[in-house]
């Protein structure tokens, strides 16, 4: 990947962006403990990244906005960091895999980025919990179960339909977010008075 | 194509519809017993019930509570702590925390019914989990009951 200094400035803003709202509203919203909290700040991290790739639309560009994500997560107000971080990479990580396998943005490609991106929100604790917090991934998956059951109104018996509608809740959020940020960039890339590509033609 | 954003838009407001109106705590009565459970197994404990089995003491946020040893609680409830896959804590406003072995077998896990030096606050409700060191969340205020999942 070979980036011109303007690109590499570019995506610095983005991943500044991200960063920034990861740190503050993030903070914010964990202290409040409001339901699908992670849900939303993905989907709103994941709209300024893969905006992000259309204004520079080269392998690797939305990893990097990740990274930089990452690095200023660290000065995030609040306890413990280090799950939001590995949320933030891997949510670029699964997004960058996406769009480099689509080759030039597209928008199915962003909705489909968005919509694995947010997924990951659901899946990572099965991941962290065990490796990093000494959970069992029993305990991870009976805290996944009574949220839904909380939010859903099910009961924790119906375990399957539970975790079919917290996916097809995350992957419908993130798909949203993949879509809304086609037409973000669009617009954006309209507003500076850059010809838009022609695979930014709808 | 626009009609697939309309129709995710759609589900979306629906979701989070009935997820607003679902998420509705489901209130516990504000008894003055804790309830144990698991499987066959369904024992009520008063204070005083409590208090008659070893007390332990253990902090968190610079105050001293008194209480019972969950695993003592629950080998008195009859249950075997070796065998218990997990446990959960419900407040009396449905909010519930899961516990790993790791967490629920260690010597300082209360359920603590007074503080050291008083009784509990009434934000703390008759009886609370104190578990040192944990986040605020896992050490659960007004329990009302600890599910026993083996």
């Amino acid at each position: 990947m070979k980036l011109s200094t303007r690109e590499l400035a570019t995506l610095a803003v983005f991943g500044a962006l991200w960063g920034l709202v990861e740190a503050s509203l993030g903070s914010v919203l964990k202290s409040l403990n409001i339901p699908l909290s992670g849900v939303f700040l993905a989907a709103i991290g994941l709209i300024i990244a893969l905006v992000g790739r259309v204004f520079v639309p080269k392998r690797g560009s939305t990893l990097f906005i990740g990274v930089l994500a990452t690095l200023i997560k660290l000065f995030s107000l609040g306890g413990v960091i280090i799950g939001p971080m590995v949320g933030i990479l891997t949510e670029a990580i699964l997004a960058e895999i996406v769009l480099s396998l689509a080759g030039k943005p597209r928008r199915p490609a962003l909705v489909l980025a968005g919509a694995l991106g947010v997924a990951w929100v659901m899946l990572q604790p099965f991941v962290t919990g065990p490796l990093l917090f000494g959970r069992t991934a029993f305990v991870v998956w009976l805290d996944l179960l009574d949220r839904g059951s909380q939010l859903l109104g099910l009961d924790v018996t119906a375990a399957i339909w539970i975790v079919l509608a917290l996916l097809a809740i995350h992957l419908a959020i993130g798909g949203l977010a993949g879509w809304f940020s086609w037409d973000i960039a669009r617009l954006l890339q309209a507003r500076q008075g850059r010809s838009i590509p022609q695979t930014l033609e709808s | 194509m626009k009609h697939i954003s309309k129709l995710l838009l759609i589900f979306i407001a629906i979701s989070l519809a009935a997820c607003s109106a679902a998420s509705q705590p489901a209130a516990f009565e504000p008894g003055s017993t804790l309830l144990v459970s698991g499987g066959e197994i369904k024992k009520s404990y008063s204070r005083a019930d409590l208090e008659a089995l070893p007390a332990s003491q253990a902090d968190f946020l610079d105050v001293t509570y008194r209480g019972v040893v969950l695993s003592v609680l629950l080998q008195d409830a009859g249950f075997d702590p070796q065998q218990v896959k997990a446990v959960k804590a419900v407040a009396n406003d449905g909010f519930t925390v899961n516990y790993d072995p790791a967490q629920f077998l260690r010597p300082d896990f209360l359920v603590a019914y007074a503080q050291a030096n008083g009784e509990l606050t009434d934000k703390d409700g008759l009886f609370r989990i104190v578990l040192p060191g944990a986040e605020g969340k896992q050490n659960v205020r007004m329990l009302v009951e600890v599910q026993v999942i083996q």
